[in-house]
C-alpha cells in the first residue's frame, strides 16, 4: 500500500470542519419538478381501454384488468401499471389515444408491502389523483398518426354529369400507410354487428398480405365490397385513433383489399366440413342478410336456393343505392361468388299465396329477408297527384334500367340515406334538387359524408321545413307547399319539430320525392303464418337463433333489425347460419354462459 | 455559424448543411473526413470542446450516424459534424486521442450500438450492461419485450386481458370460413 494511500483517510478529515460545497437539504420532501415523470394518473371516464399502453411499454410494466363491464367504445379495461417494472420513461403517456393517461410529479411514496406498488390510476385511490403537475403529452406532439391518408373524390362538378364512381380508392402505397396508424385495440370488433375481425385485416394490409386480408374479412362477411363501399361503419365512430383525431378508414381499407381480386373462389380458402349434405334451406328475398345466410350454409353443403322478386340479387344494395356508390360489377362479383358455392338464384321471382307454406315442407328451413319495401306515405294532401312518387320507386327504377325523369326541379322530402340518394340521383338527371327535411341538419340520419357530397353537388337543404300539401299548378307542374318548424323539447329525448303555424312557402317542382322511410310487407305470406311470425305492426321478432315464432323460419336484416343497415342484416344472417344448424341438430344448443375472460398470466 | 461552415467548407468536402437556429448548426460529412475535420476545428476554430458523441439506428438504411456534438465555449454556439457509417460490421475511427473524455462515449455506444472504436482504450469493457449475451440494446432490431420475458420473471399474481381478445369473446367474435374458428 503507498503512502498516499495511508494517508488518505486522515487528509479527508482534515476537511471535516470546512465550510460544505453542498447545500444542506431542506426539511421534508422536496416537490418534484413541475414536469417530473412520478406515480401515473388516469382520468377513469376518458380512458377507453384500448391498452396501447401496455402494447407500448417496453418493460412489460403494465397490465389490463377488468374494471367495467365492456361496452361499445370501451372495453372496460383499464392499466394497471407494476412500478418493479417501471422506468418512468413516460411512453405510455405519449402514446396514449385518448389522452387519459398522465404522471404526476409526486415521486415519494413509501410502503413495507411490494405488491402496494402496483396500482390501477384513476381506479385505485390515491394521493396524486388530479395532480395539476406532472409530465403531460406535449402540445402537438403524437406518437401515433392522427391523419387519415385522404381519399380522392371525383370532383362534384364533374360527377353530377356521370354516374361513375365518386369514390376513386386508394392505392396500395396509401392503403398500407393508412393501415400503418391502428393501433390494434379491437374496440372497433365490439362497434361492428357483425363483429368483423378489423385490426387482423387492417394488419394484413399494414404487412402487404392482402390474400390473408381478403381471407379474414370474408370470415364473417360475404358482401365486403359493398361495406368497403357504402358501410355506415359503426366501427370507425368507436376507433381509438378517433377520440383526438380522425379514425382509421376502416371502410376505405376493406375496399381497397376487396378491389384487388376478382375470382374470389380461387383466392378464399374454405375449410369447413359438409355437414349441411341431404339439406335443403330456402332464402326468400336476395338482400345482405339472404346473402349472407346463403354463402355460409352453401359452403357447408346446404342446398339453398335465394328467390328474388327483382331480376337481380342484393336487395337494397341492388335497387335502393345508387351506382355512383356501389356499382354493378362489384355487385356481380359477389354474387359469382354465390353461384360458385353452388347456391341457386332465382330472380324476377316474388313469393306468393301458399308458395311458403309448400317451401316448408320441401325445405328444412326457410329463412326471409325481404326488406322493407313499402314507402311510408307522406300523409299530406295532394300526395296521390301524378308528380309525387317515392324514393323507393324512383332508386329502384333507375337501378334495374328502366327510363327515369324528374323533370328540371324536385324536391326531396326527408333526411335518411335514402332521401340522399334520391336527391343526387335527380341531379345526375339534371335536375335542381332541393331536400326539405323536418327537423335540423344535425338530426339527419343520412351519414355526414353522404350530406357533404350533396351540398358538395349543388343540392340545396332546408331544414325544419313541414310538407303541408301539394297542388297542381296551372301549367301542370306541382306547387310544394311546406310551413317552418320550430324545435320543441321532447320526452323522448331528441327535440321534435313543431309547425309555426301561419306560415306557408311555396315551391314550384316537377317532382316531389318521398322519402320518410319504408315499413314491411308481409301480404305475400299466408295470414296464419304471418301473424305466427310478425307483430301487429309488421315487425318480426326472432329469438337468438334468429328463428321467429314459425318453427323453421327464421328470418333477419331490415325487417328484424331496428338500424336498417347492410352491415346489421349481415350479422343476422350470420345468426341464422348458426341458428340453423343448432335448429336442425347439427350444432348443439347454445349455453347461456357469461363469456370466459381470456386472462394472461404475465411472466 | 455561416462563417465557420464556410470555413470548412473551404477545406473539407461538405455533404450536406442544416442551420437549426442562430446558435446551432448541423454538417454532414464522409466517415473518412471526421477526424481531419475535427482536429482542424479543435486546433483552428473556437469549436475546441467535445460536448457529446451520439448515434442514431437507421436500421431501414442500413446505417448508423454518428454526431459529434462541437461547441464554442466562448461564442456559446454548437456545430454537431454528423456522418453515416454501414450498420454491418460497423467501425469508426476514434477520436479518443483529441478528446480524452470520447473514450467514455467511444466505450459506451460500443456496448450500446455494437460500434467499433479501434485503438479506442475501453472497447469490449462493460460500461453499464453486466454479463450482456445479445445483441447490443440500443439498436433498433433488438427487442426490448421479448428480451425483458426471457430474463425479467414478472411480480407473482400480475395478470393481463387483451383488450383486442377480450372484446371479441364478450361481443361474440366468430369466424365462418374454418371449422375451428
Amino acid at each position: 500500500m503507498s503512502l498516499k494511500n495511508t494517508l488518505a483517510p486522515f487528509s479527508a478529515w482534515m476537511q471535516a470542519f470546512s465550510k460544505p460545497f453542498t447545500v444542506p437539504d431542506e426539511p421534508g420532501v422536496r416537490p418534484g419538478a413541475p414536469r417530473y415523470r412520478g406515480w401515473h394518473i388516469n382520468d377513469r371516464e376518458t380512458c377507453i381501454g384500448c391498452g396501447t399502453c401496455a402494447e407500448i411499454c417496453q418493460n412489460v410494466a403494465i397490465d389490463m384488468v377488468p374494471v367495467d363491464e365492456p361496452t361499445k367504445g370501451d372495453s372496460g379495461l383499464r392499466p394497471k401499471v407494476d412500478y418493479g417494472r417501471c422506468c418512468w420513461c413516460a411512453l405510455c403517456v405519449d402514446v396514449c389515444p385518448s389522452g387519459s393517461l398522465a404522471m404526476s410529479n409526486e415521486y415519494v411514496w413509501v410502503d413495507h408491502d411490494g405488491d402496494a406498488f402496483r396500482y390501477t390510476p384513476g381506479v385505485d385511490e390515491k394521493p396524486w389523483d388530479g395532480a395539476e403537475l406532472g409530465w403531460r403529452k406535449d402540445e402537438g406532439f403524437d406518437i401515433v398518426d392522427h391523419e387519415r391518408v385522404p381519399m380522392g373524390h371525383l370532383d362534384p362538378e364533374e360527377r353530377i354529369h356521370t354516374w361513375a364512381e365518386v369514390v376513386v380508392g386508394y392505392t396500395e402505397e396509401e392503403a398500407r400507410r393508412e393501415a400503418a396508424r391502428c393501433v390494434e385495440c379491437g374496440l372497433c370488433v365490439a362497434a361492428c354487428p357483425a363483429h368483423m375481425h378489423i385490426p387482423d385485416y387492417i394488419a394484413a394490409i399494414r404487412d402487404g398480405d392482402d390474400v390473408r386480408a381478403l381471407n379474414v374479412i370474408y370470415d364473417n362477411n360475404s358482401m365486403p365490397e359493398m361495406c368497403g363501399k357504402v358501410c355506415t361503419r359503426r366501427c370507425e365512430s368507436v376507433c381509438s385513433i378517433g377520440v383526438n383525431g380522425d379514425p382509421l378508414a376502416i371502410r376505405w381499407l376493406k375496399r381497397y383489399v376487396t378491389e384487388r381480386f376478382d375470382d374470389l373462389k380461387s383466392v378464399l380458402d374454405v375449410d369447413v366440413e359438409r355437414v349441411g349434405e341431404g339439406r335443403k334451406i330456402a332464402v326468400i328475398g336476395g338482400g345482405p342478410s339472404g346473402i349472407t345466410v346463403a354463402y355460409y350454409l352453401a359452403i357447408r353443403g346446404f342446398e339453398v336456393t335465394i328467390h328474388e322478386a327483382l331480376p337481380q340479387l342484393g336487395g337494397a344494395t341492388f335497387f335502393g343505392i345508387p351506382k355512383y356508390r356501389f356499382p354493378m360489377p362489384s355487385l356481380e362479383k359477389q354474387i359469382k361468388l354465390l353461384e360458385d358455392a353452388g347456391v341457386k338464384i332465382v330472380t324476377n321471382h316474388r313469393v306468393e299465396g301458399d308458395e311458403l307454406r309448400r317451401m316448408l315442407e320441401e325445405n328444412d328451413a326457410v329463412f326471409i329477408g325481404t326488406g322493407l319495401m313499402k314507402p311510408y306515405r307522406l300523409g299530406a294532401e295532394g300526395e296521390d297527384l301524378p308528380g309525387v312518387v317515392y324514393a323507393l320507386d324512383l332508386l329502384r327504377d333507375k337501378n334495374i334500367g328502366r327510363e327515369v325523369e324528374v323533370g328540371e326541379r324536385v324536391v326531396v322530402v326527408g333526411g335518411g340515406n335514402v332521401a340522399i340518394d334520391a336527391a343526387r340521383v335527380s341531379r345526375r338527371l339534371g335536375a335542381e334538387v332541393t331536400i326539405a327535411y323536418r327537423r335540423r341538419i344535425v338530426d339527419m340520419p343520412a351519414d355526414d359524408e353522404e350530406i357533404e357530397d350533396a351540398e358538395a353537388e349543388g343540392v340545396e337543404i332546408i331544414p325544419q321545413a313541414i310538407p303541408l300539401r301539394v297542388e297542381r299548378t296551372d301549367d301542370g307542374r306541382l306547387d310544394f307547399v311546406w310551413g317552418p318548424a320550430e324545435m320543441v323539447p321532447s320526452d323522448r329525448g331528441r327535440p321534435r319539430p313543431k309547425l309555426i303555424e301561419g306560415v306557408e312557402h311555396h315551391m314550384v317542382v316537377d317532382r316531389v320525392i318521398v322519402a320518410i322511410g319504408q315499413s314491411a310487407d308481409h301480404s305475400w305470406m299466408p295470414p296464419d303464418i304471418a301473424e305466427k311470425v310478425a307483430d301487429a305492426k309488421g315487425w318480426i321478432t326472432v329469438d337468438h337463433n334468429g328463428m321467429t315464432g314459425h318453427r323453421g323460419i327464421f328470418a333477419g336484416g331490415d325487417l328484424v333489425n331496428d338500424t336498417a343497415d347492410a352491415i346489421s342484416a349481415i350479422a343476422d344472417g350470420l345468426r341464422a347460419v348458426e341458428g340453423i344448424q343448432r335448429f336442425l341438430g347439427i350444432l348443439p344448443e347454445r349455453e347461456e354462459t357469461e363469456p370466459e375472460i381470456p386472462v394472461i398470466t404475465v411472466r | 455559424m455561416k462563417t465557420i461552415i464556410d470555413d470548412i467548407r473551404a477545406r473539407f468536402s461538405v455533404e450536406w448543411e442544416h442551420e437549426q437556429r442562430a446558435d446551432l448548426a448541423q454538417i454532414g460529412v464522409a466517415p473518412g473526413t471526421v477526424v481531419p475535420l475535427l482536429t482542424w476545428m479543435k486546433l483552428h476554430t473556437p469549436f475546441v470542446q467535445l460536448n457529446h458523441l451520439s448515434v442514431v439506428d437507421w436500421l431501414e438504411d442500413g446505417e448508423f450516424q454518428l454526431t459529434y456534438l462541437l461547441t464554442d465555449p466562448h461564442g456559446h454556439r454548437s456545430l454537431m459534424v454528423c456522418t453515416r457509417i454501414p450498420r454491418e460490421e460497423a467501425t469508426m475511427e476514434s477520436v479518443h486521442e483529441l478528446w480524452p473524455q470520447a473514450v467514455t462515449y467511444e466505450q459506451e455506444i460500443n456496448e450500446m450500438f455494437g460500434i467499433h472504436f479501434p485503438g479506442s482504450p475501453r472497447q469490449g469493457v462493460p460500461f453499464i450492461l453486466e454479463g450482456w449475451d445479445d445483441l447490443p440494446p440500443m439498436r433498433r432490431d433488438f427487442d426490448t419485450v421479448a428480451y425483458m420475458h426471457a430474463h425479467h420473471p414478472s411480480r407473482p399474481g400480475r395478470e393481463h386481458v387483451d383488450p383486442r381478445v377480450y372484446v371479441g369473446k364478450v361481443f361474440g367474435e366468430r369466424g365462418y370460413l374454418h371449422d375451428d374458428d
